[in-house]
């Protein structure tokens, strides 16, 4: 009996939604030390740009509160802590596909922010470093033990929208982009019907460095809502 | 062992890292608790496993010959060993399961079997376990982990290895299936207090986790549908869904828990649900009283595991000794579970156990009443000391395999709960227990 390639559309959105949400944190948690880094300058608006380009409101009223709030609040969508818990919503449906072990990469940061965030522990630098690890530790994990290429490759769309979307939100360099562009039209050659075809070609033609350099927030708005709509799961 | 016992954080951080958590619903509110580990097992020496596991054996022998005689002959209906009305008016007696023929004529495949050592070092039976007994999972992983904090522990002492639950589970899976299709694990959800086991169990097995609106039905054969549509039949459905809910077409209409049709295939042998329909008609706490007479009528031997001494208001003589000795009786409600409905008698007030005296005077057949066994303590870390709290062991008993004993096995490991309340005798997870390993001595 072969059970290695059946995959129900729930898991399917859950595997996609996953990858969305660990590179969410691993990317927060790599805006969050920019940011946190530039406030110590006094700089205010660091926050609001941040909180901006994240699509969250301002919701603290001083330094102190917002470096928490951003890592430690549960009731801030976009806060580290939210993400972990979306992705421990998504991983823990998926223990036998993707395995114990590499649950426990998901498992461990949820326990150490909801201890920290219990205990009134102020982030710091090692505590942001280390859920940066068991993030890149996840990763290698599926790597290690997921052998099955639908799984994989669900994961890894989910990753990659999700790292185009932060990278056009936060305004990174156009070659990032496009170069994990490049890898989702790899993911859509292997797994054509999870895409909404439509909206990739879109994509495709919106995406050149010139129109990307020089594009507004309605060109923005744009790419962002079609890869929002580029997967059908 | 010391090594073991220091290690009780660490073990408890590797259960936290591997998610082993149980839901809890209190006040209309899910929350996720984490499973208290103790690190001192309960040793169960070779001579007194070799008792037990034939004794295990025989019983779930007895009550799969029973369940399969209730919804077929009912001779001993017939032949007044067990009397109709226990059997009829059962919540788990289920007249849609007359003369269906399960795969195997096996009908309890995981059993959960319920004891408790007395002080003398004779064990009783608490309670039998033929829907959905949960809980093999957490020994299971607790030894996965315990090897690795602590592998002089494992050196040092001869145990039963532990970890081979899975292949027992799959090879009855394998063998009960149908139609060569695949293995699932039906699970109502994320939100089921035993989650974590259904998932674990699962990848363990390589059966597939199936959720609700994973799979459908045509023309009697079951079918999981894959992400574009696609089918692959399935043979063998390892269902964590109580019977009412597994078929809204069959049962309960707004279920939504489980597969339209899904009893009309099984009804056709296209499929093993694992463990069958109307199994709860034999581990009714009423039924409970007769498996002894089971083993003898159904075996002809005389039962090796003894019940806890048992009083069914039904029968006058045990309806007069409980009405004049409630208070030191332990009275339970047969329609309850999961430790709720237990009441000892010595812990009510004069008029508390009035109001309970003519309850069971008003419905005799809803009760049962024992003696409050004297069970062996156990000794359990609390903070930084040793303390003794009561303790039980479940056994797992699994039916419908391919090896020897008519594919019946007893998994040499079991879930021992403890009570972490000094006063109290319940030691169910969903109350507050915790869990031991159980180890099994080879030599």
């Amino acid at each position: 009996m072969n059970n290695s390639t059946i995959l129900s559309p729930s898991k399917a959105n859950s595997l996609f939604w996953l990858g969305r949400y660990t590179e969410r944190v691993y990317l927060e948690l790599h805006l969050l030390r920019l940011c946190f880094d530039k406030m110590i300058d006094g700089d205010p608006d660091d926050y609001g740009r941040y909180l901006s380009a994240i699509g969250g409101v301002s919701m603290y009223p001083d330094q102190a509160s917002i470096i928490n709030g951003l890592v430690h609040d549960v009731s801030n969508p976009a806060s580290v802590i939210s993400s972990v818990e979306r992705c421990n919503d998504n991983a823990v449906l998926l223990r036998d596909e993707i395995k114990s072990p590499t649950l426990g990469y998901i498992q461990m940061p949820l326990e150490l922010l909801r201890q920290n965030a219990k205990n009134g522990i102020e982030p710091n630098v090692d505590e942001l470093q280390t859920l940066t690890d068991w993030m890149l530790a996840f990763w290698g994990s599926i790597e290690e033990r997921v052998y099955d290429d639908r799984v994989r490759t669900l994961l890894k769309i989910g990753k990659l929208i999700e790292h185009i979307d932060m990278n056009v939100r936060f305004g990174y360099k156009f070659y990032r982009i496009e170069e994990a562009f490049s890898s989702l039209l790899a993911c859509r050659t292997s797994e054509p019907r999870a895409f909404n075809a439509a909206a990739m070609d879109e994509l495709a033609e919106m995406l050149s460095e010139e129109k990307y350099t020089s594009g507004d927030s309605e060109y923005k708005n744009r790419l962002l809502y079609l890869l929002g709509n580029a997967v059908v799961l | 062992m010391q090594t073991l016992i220091e290690s009780r954080d660490s073990v408890n951080r590797w259960l936290e890292r591997y998610g082993v958590r149980f839901g809890v619903y209190k006040n209309g509110v899910f929350n996720e608790q984490f499973f208290p580990f103790d690190s001192i097992p309960r040793v169960i020496p070779k001579k007194d496993w070799d008792v037990l596991e034939k004794g295990l054996i025989q019983r779930v022998k007895a009550l799969n010959a029973f369940l399969w005689d209730i919804y077929h002959e009912k001779s001993i209906i017939k032949d007044g060993i067990v009397p109709e009305e226990f059997v009829y008016s059962s919540k788990g007696y289920m007249p849609e399961c007359e003369g269906i023929d399960p795969i195997g004529k096996v009908y309890s495949h995981i059993s959960g079997i319920d004891l408790v050592e007395g002080k003398d070092g004779n064990w009783f039976i608490l309670e039998d376990n033929l829907r959905i007994p949960s809980g093999a999972s957490y020994p299971m992983i607790a030894r996965e982990i315990t090897r690795k904090v602590s592998p002089t522990t494992f050196i040092d002492n001869s145990i039963a290895d532990n970890r081979d639950y899975p292949e027992i589970l799959k090879d009855m899976m394998d063998t009960m299936n149908a139609g060569r299709g695949i293995n699932v694990i039906l699970t109502p959800g994320r939100y089921n207090s035993a989650f974590f086991e259904h998932s674990y169990l699962a990848e363990k097995t390589g059966a597939v986790l199936a959720f609700p609106g994973d799979m459908t039905v045509e023309d009697d054969i079951v079918w999981y549908t894959g992400l574009y549509k696609e089918k692959v039949r399935v043979g063998a459905i390892y269902r964590r869904v109580s019977d009412e809910y597994l078929d809204p077409l069959a049962f309960e209409a707004s279920s939504l828990l489980g597969v339209p049709n899904l009893f009309q295939a099984y009804k056709k042998g296209n499929v093993a649900v694992i463990n069958c329909f109307g199994n709860g008609v034999a581990d009714d706490k009423g039924i409970y009283y007769f498996v002894p007479k089971m083993v003898k009528y159904y075996l002809g031997e005389e039962p090796i595991l003894h019940n806890a001494p048992t009083y069914l208001p039904y029968y006058k003589e045990d309806y007069d000794y409980i009405l004049a000795n409630i208070g030191k009786l332990v009275i339970k409600d047969v329609s309850e579970a999961g430790g709720y409905g237990v009441v000892f008698g010595r812990d009510l007030t004069p008029e508390k156990l009035e109001e309970l005296k003519s309850l069971i005077v008003e419905q005799p057949r809803r009760w049962i009443a024992q003696e409050v066994i004297d069970f062996k303590d156990l000794e359990i870390i609390d903070g930084e000391e040793k303390v003794w709290r009561k303790a039980d062991l479940r056994a797992f008993v699994v039916s419908g395999g391919s090896g020897a004993n008519g594919g019946v096995r007893v998994w040499k490991s079991g879930l021992t709960r403890f009570s972490r309340n000094p006063a109290s005798f319940v030691v169910n997870s969903s109350q507050g227990g915790g869990f031991k390993d159980t180890w099994i001595m080879n030599e």
